[in-house]
């Protein structure tokens, strides 16, 4: 097995508030490897987010990391200063937001947005930068033509197609893209999602994917982590999870999805609450909501463990059946 | 399941126009929100409006709402002329049969105001309770909610609460006044996911109890299959197809009915969808003559650059408006 | 599925409302308790200084135990002067800071609230005034109204209203759009109730720094105006204060207790306000205070705040 591109390991991460400190990360491992799509998905609030900014270190205040690592290709994130950071980001680790198409500079072409990420972090010319830029913005499927455009004179696609192509402009081996998608349309979210993987078969890059869209993600990603309420409660190659979903919030999230076609049925979903982060529940995170509690559940809370080859569960009713 | 469609139509909406003025460089244009809109709703019928971001189904909602006045084109709520009525004095009767769910869960409800005051407002306006009756009746709402122990929920403010129980308490203010026709605009897209299905079961459960008829706003088409007794689908302003939900689901005969339902992510499916996606967004604004969706059909024909197709029924209950499907 | 209020939850107490907590930010109390400090003695003064228009001594004198802040140009006493001098310059602030935050919250409310052609024409009315020169058009109407504070008051307010207007239009429109607006028209209210019960108060820290900043611009126009003499010179205020010390060679004769006394006082009020201004910020502005524990939880640890996200480790981790 290759070495892990990222490996993240008992990763805390805590916001700092007036009404005290909110762990909105706790203690989640977890590791990529290159040219794998990994998908963190979750519901709002429950730190996906948050661990992927935290593996940047661009979590803004009142966001604290308290503990673990992060490895990227065996060097420390959490150790560097802030001149190592600025080396790491982009050229290795790049990274797509979530409403990025709102994050490009209403008074710059994008011509200009690019060049100039190329140019901050490479010594070349502003020709030479052109060019590249040129070759970025035809590898996202938009006429170079373009790059004189500003960012209102595109589509929402369009500029989603723009964040993407700056995420590359330095070819690193790894991007984040924190629910790339979710603004736009779902014809358009096709397009985008296949040209992603276009360029992923094509460049060979990793993917940290983050998505509260289920349906999307496995059918995009290689494997998925399943986080609750700041931990990680499932990891699994995507065809696993999908066909064979383990962790009750699994299945519950499973069912929350109408199907388009077959039987109907009625769905249920989740019944309760997202909890309060700044009191979570003691034990497991999920078990006033989980319809299979076990007396254990509501103090001891499960470790990450494998089920199978291709699964781990966090879940006391697992650990159960495997003994 | 299916609504009573031999009933008399309890809203009927024809021929609806809304153009908005829209200032590009120093002339001013037209942009064509609404292109000739109609279609009638039963009551007890669920029927799903399903569109992208611009196609005009939030538009559809306002108008019916009596928040926008449309540019042309009649709405009769059980055989009146509603829109006769000057639009922000709009009778209080109607508003008192026709009510509306927003989308953000956060921002339909007053920051301010506690969870009764919301609802205790149209129970006075409408009905004139007082005193005892409105807190009663508060409580009563809260419990058809699902909102247990109505006494809390009724003291909380809007962040106090999840986005789920803030919408399930924009459901209970839209049923004080006790309507008819509730129009749900895009009600569960900016809940959790796992919340999702509880608000949609409850706006079931609703209907059955208290003879509701919805129209269902949304973007995501499988909900409104889960929801729906017949789907619309709307494209640059039109209803482009309309049928039963899986009749539309299986059997699609408009080009951008077959885009839509292949663009849907659906890990069940084996391999990638085999239609060709075409991005792109239709122009509104001073639009050309002709279908709105010729630049981006794959079978476009060259009569739908020249006219708009006409509304033609291809199978009991199933219209489409496109020219493979002459009339 | 029965939805349960959620035991997990720690008991969720009302938010306190924004007055509340202004009063129990730092900053406000302390504002709060100048601006009261001051305020009372200048309603006390007639009984606790002598009579400030009196020829009571010696011109020139400085500060001596018999009077506290020594003898303007003509005798008077300049202690006495100050105390005064809070009285009117005080009242008139408040009064313009009133009248301009309700003339201005009313146009601003119905410009923002009912859009089209009455937006149209309060806007036109608001910029109008807003283009005006203030100085200026302060001037000759001071010039050619009889003078007295009152006379000040109405031209604060004719120059000052249309700035709050604007800001309160702005934040009309803002709401107008959001979802409880509509819902409220779906459910059949008037436009007043909206305007008043669900739009305004959701603008009340924007009203009241709004009352502020009129309050604290009032009182320092007025002592511009009566500083070049165009109050009524002989009323005791700050202002004329200044424009006698002026008037009495002050900086010649190198005076400087009949000067200093009112710009301090000034000077404090205009401060005191301005706190609570912050104040208002803060309390707004929920982040302000969240990094406020932030950098103290950092500088617990010893670790400087850079641009990326800090690591904290637990001394076992």
């Amino acid at each position: 097995m290759a070495e892990p591109l990222l490996s993240v390991n008992n990763l805390c991460v805590e916001y700092v508030t007036p009404a005290g400190p909110v762990r909105a990360v706790d203690d989640i491992s977890f590791e990529i490897s290159p040219g794998e799509v990994f998908g963190l998905a979750g519901e709002s609030g429950c730190g996906k987010s948050t661990a992927a900014l935290a593996v940047l270190r661009l979590l803004p205040p009142p966001a604290v990391i308290t503990g673990g690592s992060v490895l990227f290709q065996g060097e420390d994130v959490l150790a560097m200063d802030e001149a190592a950071l600025r080396r790491f980001r982009w050229r290795r680790l790049s990274l797509v937001f979530q409403s990025a198409m709102n994050a490009l500079n209403p008074v710059l072409t994008i011509g200009a947005q690019i060049t100039d990420v190329i140019e901050t972090h490479e010594r070349v010319s502003r020709a030479e930068a052109w060019d590249r830029a040129e070759h970025l913005v035809k590898l996202v499927g938009i006429d170079p033509m373009r790059l004189r455009s500003y960012p209102h004179q595109l589509s929402g696609g369009m500029r989603q197609r723009v964040v993407i192509a700056i995420a590359l402009a330095l070819e690193p081996p790894m991007m984040i893209m924190d629910e790339p998608t979710t603004a736009l349309d779902v014809v358009v979210q096709k397009e985008i999602m296949r040209q992603i993987a276009e360029l992923k078969d094509q460049l060979g890059f990793s993917i940290l994917f983050i998505t509260h869209d289920l349906s999307l993600m496995i059918e995009f990603s290689n494997r998925i982590g399943i986080l609750y309420a700041g931990k990680l409660v499932e990891v699994a190659e995507a065809r696993e999870l999908f066909e064979n979903p383990r962790h009750p919030y699994t299945r519950g999230l499973m069912s929350s999805f109408p199907p388009l076609r077959g039987p109907r049925r009625q769905l249920t979903g989740i019944g309760g609450s997202p909890p309060d982060m700044l009191h979570p529940p003691e034990g497991c995170r999920f078990h006033p909501r989980c319809a299979e509690a076990l007396v254990q559940c509501r103090t001891k809370s499960p470790e990450l463990q494998p089920a199978s080859a291709n699964a781990s569960v966090a879940c006391h009713l697992h650990h159960e059946a495997e003994r | 399941m299916a609504g009573s469609a031999t009933l008399e139509p309890i809203l009927r909406v024809e021929h609806l126009y809304k153009y908005f003025s829209v200032a590009k460089g120093f002339k001013a244009r037209r942009l064509r929100a609404l292109n000739d809109v109609s279609f009638s709703l039963h009551p007890r019928e669920v029927i799903a409006l399903v569109g992208e971001s611009g196609s005009g189904k939030s538009t559809v909602a306002k108008v019916l709402s009596r928040l926008e006045q449309p540019s042309s084109g009649r709405v009769w709520f059980k055989g009146n002329d509603i829109l006769a009525a000057e639009p922000r004095r709009a009778s209080l009767a109607y508003r008192g049969k026709v009510q509306m769910i927003f989308q953000d869960p956060f921002g339909s409800l007053n920051p301010l105001h506690s969870v009764r005051h919301h609802l205790a407002r149209p129970l006075v306006r409408h009905h004139q309770l007082q005193g005892a009756a409105v807190d009663q009746r508060v409580h009563e709402l809260l419990k058809t909610v699902g909102l247990n122990p109505p006494a809390e929920f009724a003291a909380k403010l809007p962040h106090q609460m999840s986005g789920g129980q803030r919408q399930r308490v924009a459901i209970a203010r839209a049923l004080a006044v006790e309507p008819e026709v509730v129009l749900a605009d895009e009600p569960i897209s900016m809940l959790d996911v796992s919340i999702r299905m509880g608000v949609l079961n409850l706006m079931l459960q609703l209907r059955e109890e208290r003879n509701l008829a919805y129209l269902y706003i949304t973007h995501d088409i499988a909900s409104a299959r889960y929801v729906a007794d017949t789907i619309m689908v709307m494209y640059a302003g039109q209803i482009v197809e309309r049928a039963p939900s899986d009749e539309l689901i299986e059997r699609p005969r408009h080009p951008y009915t077959e885009l839509l339902l292949s663009a849907v992510p659906d890990p069940r499916r084996a391999s990638a969808a085999k239609v060709q996606v075409v991005g792109g967004s239709p122009n509104l604004v001073d639009p050309p003559s002709g279908c709105s969706f010729a630049e981006r059909c794959p079978k476009a024909l060259p009569i739908c650059r020249q006219r708009d197709p006409d509304n033609v029924e291809v199978a009991p209950d199933h219209h489409v408006r496109c020219h493979l499907y002459p009339g | 599925m029965v939805e349960t209020a959620d035991e997990q939850r720690a008991p969720a107490r009302r938010a306190p409302g924004f007055l509340s907590q202004l009063l129990r930010n730092r900053k406000a109390s302390i504002g709060l308790a100048v601006v009261a400090l001051i305020t009372l003695l200048a309603i006390l003064s007639p009984w606790i200084v002598r009579d400030p228009g009196a020829f009571l001594s010696i011109p020139l004198q400085p500060p001596s135990s018999e009077f506290w802040f020594g003898t303007t140009g003509q005798g008077q006493d300049v202690f006495a002067q100050t105390l005064y001098g809070a009285r009117t310059s005080l009242w008139v602030g408040f009064l313009v800071g009133t009248v301009v935050v309700i003339i201005g919250t009313s146009v601003g409310v119905a410009a923002g609230y009912f859009g089209g052609a009455v937006d149209d024409v309060l806007t036109t009315l608001i910029n109008v005034f807003l283009i005006m020169p203030g100085l200026p058009l302060a001037v000759v109407l001071a010039a050619y109204l009889p003078a007295g504070p009152l006379t000040l008051a109405f031209v604060l307010v004719v120059t000052g209203w249309s700035w709050h207007a604007r800001v309160i239009r702005a934040q009309t429109l803002a709401l107008r759009h959001k979802d409880f607006v509509n819902a409220a028209i779906v459910g059949g209210e008037s436009h007043a109730r909206i305007m008043f019960v669900e739009i305004l108060p959701n603008m009340t820290s924007l009203i009241v720094s709004g009352f502020i900043g009129a309050t604290v611009y009032a009182i320092g126009a007025q002592v511009g105006l009566e500083f070049l003499g165009l109050g009524d010179v002989s009323v005791v205020t700050w202002g004329t204060n200044l424009y006698w010390a002026a008037n009495n060679q002050a900086l010649l004769t190198e005076s400087w207790w009949t000067i200093v006394p009112t710009g301090f006082g000034i000077a404090i009020v205009g401060f005191a306000l301005v706190m609570i201004n912050f104040a208002i910020d803060e309390v707004t502005n929920p982040r302000l205070k969240a990094e406020g524990a932030w950098n103290a939880k950092l500088e617990a640890a010893r670790v400087k705040p850079g641009f990326s996200t800090p690591v904290l480790r637990k001394a076992d981790g």
